[in-house]
């Protein structure tokens, strides 16, 4: 099957899978903690200036470029970026960053997403009952520290799963999981909201009423508000929530008719997604726990501990058949959150190599299901790897990645034609204040992000590490070397079959 | 809930419903729920 003849099935599968790939384990792990690291209520001020400011207009854009590069049956970013750039050839080379990010990222995000799934198997088994919470923690810890051949069997089992899924194409295997996915986990997560909200203080052990938790997380700070700390990590968290900077937007809006409104398409999944954040994330996880453990305990601990150590003993007091029930439906979100976006992540690689390789739809499946086995063992090995992928792939290469594309739109490309990509075939009127938004606010603020992060980036450079720690920046290397090698080889053909 | 926690909840909650609920209104009533074509690939110089 050759990428060309693909498409969506139909626009809401198109919008569903947009969202999935944009709600993940952070819209509910990572979300709340922010929250309450940087201003409790008070953050929702600069996160949504964010959103506004840097996540709509990459939006806009990321969408735009995508169904600009489909009508030259391109989909992924180096060729889609090298359409946009024109007679400047080096374009292509930072599209190498939309093939880099969605591998390395997926090595160790499958990784997690295998956690949900083996921690909703145990949920429905119900094996968390009567476990004291250090009994909890054991098993985590024993988990991380693969005491057992489980955590590499269920690893195994979700590459494959995401292997078959991607396999099936992007209507009968992406769109379909989109549509069972999303909806299952919108209604997961109202019926796990509705428990937080519930929370009664001497009901089932619970010391706190669900609202002390709201409290807490939404009481505001506004001196906070004028920290450039608290900015970075709004703008951080608006990266990671809405999936930009990463290439996985333009492969799949490049899919989409050439008049097919990307307007109104990215309003609705961009929307849907910081519905998923702030209503439902925001609703769960810390109500819940202040509810069981008090704020003082909940201060202390992280977002993933607090997702899967302490939720699983949580829903344990609730009595044997909610227990069961609750554990399922949160890892079972958690499970649907990550496999939506995995999904995602697959698909610029299996472009690029049907596009320019010509190779098969299972071929290229298997072979993204392969490198994300390969280069996922540093992660599975260690903690240290894990960062090193988290850091360089996860972090700083979407914001290189931003920058480079909002400048090659705004700048290279020309505002006035980007301004018709975004706004053709538009079901919505995009209003004006866009335009210098998107040619001067928006690269000021990515440039502020980056330059904001560099002493980070110093740090990390110079920090030492562990065996896999440097097993993983040489991957990470070699990775990026060896996508820039078969750019260089597709654009040869390219040039040499237009000859 | 204290009074400011409950404004900025209430009103961050809101403004997310309303947006989310407006765009798929939008999306669900307008002209173009049909199905996607193929589109045709043209040649461009992408190298």
């Amino acid at each position: 099957m050759s990428a060309g003849k693909e498409n969506w099935g139909s626009r809401i599968g198109l919008i569903l899978a947009m969202a999935g790939n944009a709600v993940g384990l952070g819209n509910f792990l990572r979300f709340p903690a922010q929250a309450i690291q940087n201003g409790g209520g008070a953050f929702i001020i600069p996160y949504l200036v964010c959103f506004l400011l840097m996540g709509i207009p990459l939006l806009y854009i990321e969408w735009s470029m995508g169904r600009f590069g489909g009508k030259f049956g391109q989909h992924s970013t180096p060729f889609i970026l090298g359409a946009m750039g024109g007679k400047q050839k080096m374009w292509k080379y930072f599209g190498v960053f939309g093939i880099f990010t969605n591998i390395a990222v997926a090595a160790y995000y499958c990784y997690l997403e295998s956690w949900t799934l083996s921690w909703a198997y145990h949920s429905i088994l119900g094996d968390f009952n009567g476990m004291t919470q250090v009994g909890v923690q054991g098993f985590f810890d024993n988990y991380i520290a693969l005491g057992s051949a489980e955590p590499i069997i269920f690893w195994i089992l979700c590459l494959a799963l995401n292997t078959y899924i991607l396999s099936k194409g992007l209507s009968g295997g992406v769109e379909m999981a989109a549509k069972i996915g999303m909806p299952l986990l919108i209604v997961f997560g109202i019926f796990l909201a509705y428990k937080g909200y519930a929370t009664t203080a001497g009901v089932d052990g619970a010391i706190n009423d669900g609202m002390v938790g709201l409290n807490f997380l939404w009481t505001p700070d506004f001196q906070s508000i004028w920290s450039p700390k608290v900015w970075l990590a709004a703008a951080g968290q608006i990266f990671f929530t809405l999936s930009v900077g990463m290439g996985t937007i333009h492969c799949y809006a490049s899919y989409m008719k050439e008049n097919e409104d990307v307007a109104l398409n990215s309003m609705s999944a961009g929307w849907m997604n910081e519905f998923v954040e702030v209503v439902l994330g925001s609703a769960i996880v810390i109500p819940i726990a202040v509810g069981y453990l008090g704020i003082d305990k909940v201060k202390e601990l992280g977002g993933f501990a607090m997702g899967f150590v302490t939720l699983p003993y949580l829903f344990a007091q609730w009595g044997d058949l909610l227990s069961k029930m609750a554990g399922f439906m949160w890892f079972g979100l958690l499970f649907f959150a990550g496999i939506t976006s995995s999904l995602a992540m697959g698909t610029p690689m299996m472009g690029f190599l049907k596009d320019n390789f010509k190779w098969t739809h299972n071929r290229s499946a298997i072979a993204f299901g392969a490198a994300v086995l390969v280069l996922g063992i540093p992660c599975v090995m260690s903690q240290k790897g894990f960062n090193e992928y988290d850091y360089w792939a996860g972090t700083v290469s979407l914001v290189v990645f931003a920058l480079a594309e909002i400048i090659l739109f705004a700048w290279v490309f020309g505002m006035e034609k980007g301004w018709e990509e975004i706004t053709r075939g538009a079901d919505i009127h995009v209003p004006n204040i866009y335009k210098p938004i998107i040619q001067y606010v928006t690269p000021i603020f990515l440039l502020a992000v980056f330059v904001g992060s560099i002493p980070d980036i110093i740090k990390n450079i110079s920090s030492d590490t562990d065996f896999w720690g440097w097993i993983s920046r040489g991957t990470l290397i070699a990775l990026f070397m060896v996508i820039s090698y078969y750019v260089k080889v597709a654009s040869n053909n390219l040039k040499t079959n237009n000859l | 809930m204290n009074s400011s926690a409950l404004v900025v909840f209430v009103l961050a909650q809101a403004t997310v419903i309303g947006f989310t609920l407006f765009f798929f209104y939008k999306v669900l009533f307008s002209k173009h729920m049909e199905k996607h074509e193929d589109h045709n690939p043209k040649t461009y110089d992408v190298t």
